[in-house]
């Protein structure tokens, strides 16, 4: 009945890619994050080959782990499985992390990376690795600097702003905050042994997954998916919760609670990330775009077609940092290198429409 | 249902900025505040949506105190239509509507095809079914303000607060907002909401009420409440209100402002 509708079915031809079928496109994520970690598989220095791969799962599936095997499989076993686990929990849960946060803060800009949760993480392990703390106890600590920082950023552009959307004073904030965390990272590394904790600090710094063991799995398995569950379980909601605050409130929802939790879930998930992986910078900010291109910006499609793509992403990132050059292209490099002309490539296509 | 405001003081924090408010609004019935920029509308309809605090005085809905209600309760009641708004993401315009059922799934739960059967039955009611498909983003003003009207009546509330329905919409479209305010009434629903053009409220109002400095200064029948007077005082332009013969109906009301004449 409204001016612009020229016919009833005038609006078909208009109705955009994603929304045909997203759970088409789901299964597509799927296929891809199978075929990136079988691709994961063959990918490094040392050549195994397809029996080897078989012969490891059917041990795996038997459970039978401890006996002798031939050094690809041990390859296999102790070195590429575990990588895989973790550069699909990382790049998941970053690019999940950040699809929230950017849905939370009604702001296309924010990240991991950019409120400071990242920075903030990256102090607390920094500090763990210093002391000689337990990996438990590093991450727990890298949690609560994660959380710290979001909430300092929170605070100063609340402070500096009276419009709580106002998506330039968050980013400035985070900036600032995530400065000052990096200046105490660097204090940690004034101060660190030349010999010994300096170099572990500032490797681990430039993110990889190379020193990734089969112990480290449940130590990033767990916490992450205590942060995902909740997020998941809650992702309808939101949806609401990117209308805007009074808004949100209007239509029944305690706004106030649904984003202590958000912030709290998607920090964990960050800090969780950060401690094992180190930095793994513009996943986060990108991956969410390309996924709300892809299935739409429906939370429901939206947080696990993020967690799919960014999980397939850093898999095959991964193995491109492990098989291009001789020695091993620190992650966190590629990822930046990159992340970088991808986001100038949304930002162009964002002056044009709108955050599709 | 019947919403009565008693002696409210509204504000920011300490600060009142509309005092001892008094209102009522029943089911069926349309009630227009006016009132200028600044006068304190817009701070009074967050106060009764629960968005902010109130600062003295209360709100009763059909006879219960709202204040200790949780906001979840408050939404099955009272629904609340913001201006035609952009929001960031380019949700489905079915996706929009469905959001309305917020307040009646449980905190865990996503819409089901109860719900969305909902949502489309509205729609197409509205007459706006064919925009179920397509993102909320790429259709007009007045599709988007026809759209948040059809959450609010997906919320199942009984009130509607609406913060000034036709701005922003062209001619037909606001006569088309105001036409489906006045069926909605007619079915039943109270409708609270704001306007800065006097005719719309002589159009579609059952009663009138005037916000002035944070004061109300005048409350009833539009015909009686909106007077050239009233307008000179809170616009501070002169007005004129013309009677139009009606034939068989009731005469209509409509005011011009003067242009010719010096500020008061």
């Amino acid at each position: 009945m409204m001016s612009s509708s020229k016919s009833p079915t005038g609006g078909d031809a208009a109705v955009i890619s994603f929304a045909r079928q997203p759970s088409a496109v789901m299964a597509c994520l799927v296929v891809l994050l199978a075929a990136a970690a079988t691709l994961s598989l063959f990918a490094g220095r040392y050549a195994v080959s397809a029996r080897d791969v078989v012969s490891v799962l059917m041990r795996l599936a038997r459970g039978d782990t401890m006996a002798a095997m031939d050094s690809a499989q041990a390859v296999l076993l102790h070195v590429r499985l575990p990588r895989i686990v973790a550069a699909i929990a990382i790049g998941g849960a970053l690019s999940a992390a950040g699809a929230a946060y950017q849905g939370m803060f009604r702001n296309p800009m924010v990240s991991p990376d950019i409120l400071g949760a990242s920075a903030g993480a990256c102090f607390g392990v920094a500090l763990g690795i210093l002391l000689g703390w337990p990996v438990a106890a590093v991450q727990a600590v890298a949690f609560v600097c994660g959380l710290a920082a979001v909430a300092l950023t929170c605070t100063i552009s609340s402070r500096l702003s009276r419009d709580p959307d106002s998506i330039l004073v968050l980013v400035l904030a985070g900036i600032v905050v995530g400065a000052v965390f990096m200046s105490l990272v660097m204090l940690v590394k004034s101060v660190a042994d030349p010999y010994s904790k300096l170099p572990a600090i500032t490797f681990w710094l430039m993110g990889s997954l190379a020193a990734v063991t089969a112990r480290d799995v449940p130590l990033l398995a767990v916490p992450i998916l205590g942060g995902l569950v909740p997020l998941m379980l809650l992702r309808w909601r939101l949806n609401v919760l990117s209308l805007g605050d009074d808004e949100a409130r209007a239509l029944g929802v305690n706004t106030q609670r649904l984003r202590l939790v958000v912030v709290t879930c998607s920090t964990l998930m960050t800090a969780v990330t950060v401690a094992v992986g180190g930095v793994v910078g513009w996943v986060g900010l990108v991956i969410p775009h390309v996924a709300r291109m892809l299935v739409g910006p429906d939370f429901r499609f939206l947080l696990p077609g993020a967690l799919l793509l960014g999980g397939a992403y850093l898999l095959l990132v991964d193995a491109l940092a492990r098989s291009a050059l001789a020695t091993e292209i620190p992650l966190g490099i590629l990822t930046s290198l990159i992340g970088a002309p991808v986001f100038i490539y949304l930002l162009a296509r964002v002056k044009r429409g709108g955050w599709a | 249902m019947r919403l009565e405001v008693r002696h409210l003081d509204c504000g920011y924090g300490t600060h009142a900025v509309a005092r001892d408010v008094s209102l009522t609004v029943n089911g069926g019935e349309v009630v227009c505040l006016l009132g200028p920029n600044g006068s304190g509308k817009t701070t009074l309809f967050k106060t009764v949506l629960g968005l902010l605090r109130r600062l003295a005085g209360s709100i009763t809905l059909d006879g219960s105190e709202t204040s200790h209600w949780s906001q979840n309760r408050l939404a099955r009641e009272i629904a609340y239509v913001p201006q035609s708004h952009t929001p960031l993401f380019p949700y489905r315009v079915l996706d929009v509507v469905v959001m309305g059922r917020a307040a009646r799934l449980g905190l865990f739960a996503a819409p089901g095809r109860r719900d969305l059967e909902l949502a489309r039955a509205a729609l197409d009611e509205a007459g706006i079914g064919h925009l179920a498909g397509r993102p909320y983003t790429e259709i007009s003003g007045g599709e988007r303000q026809m759209v948040l009207i059809t959450r609010a009546l997906v919320q199942e509330a009984r009130l509607l607060v609406m913060d000034e329905p036709t701005s922003n919409l062209d001619f037909g479209n606001q006569v088309r907002v105001l036409r489906r305010m006045r069926d909605l009434a007619a079915g039943g629903i109270g409708i609270l909401m704001t306007t800065h053009y006097p005719n719309h409220a002589l159009i579609c109002a059952d009663r009138v009420a005037i916000l002035h400095d944070g004061h109300m200064v005048a409350q009833g029948a539009p015909a009686e409440v909106i007077t050239e007077q009233m307008l000179s005082a809170i616009y501070r332009v002169d007005t004129r209100i013309h009677r139009l013969g009606g034939g068989h109906e009731s005469p209509a009301l409509v005011c011009t402002p003067h242009l010719g004449a010096k500020r008061l």
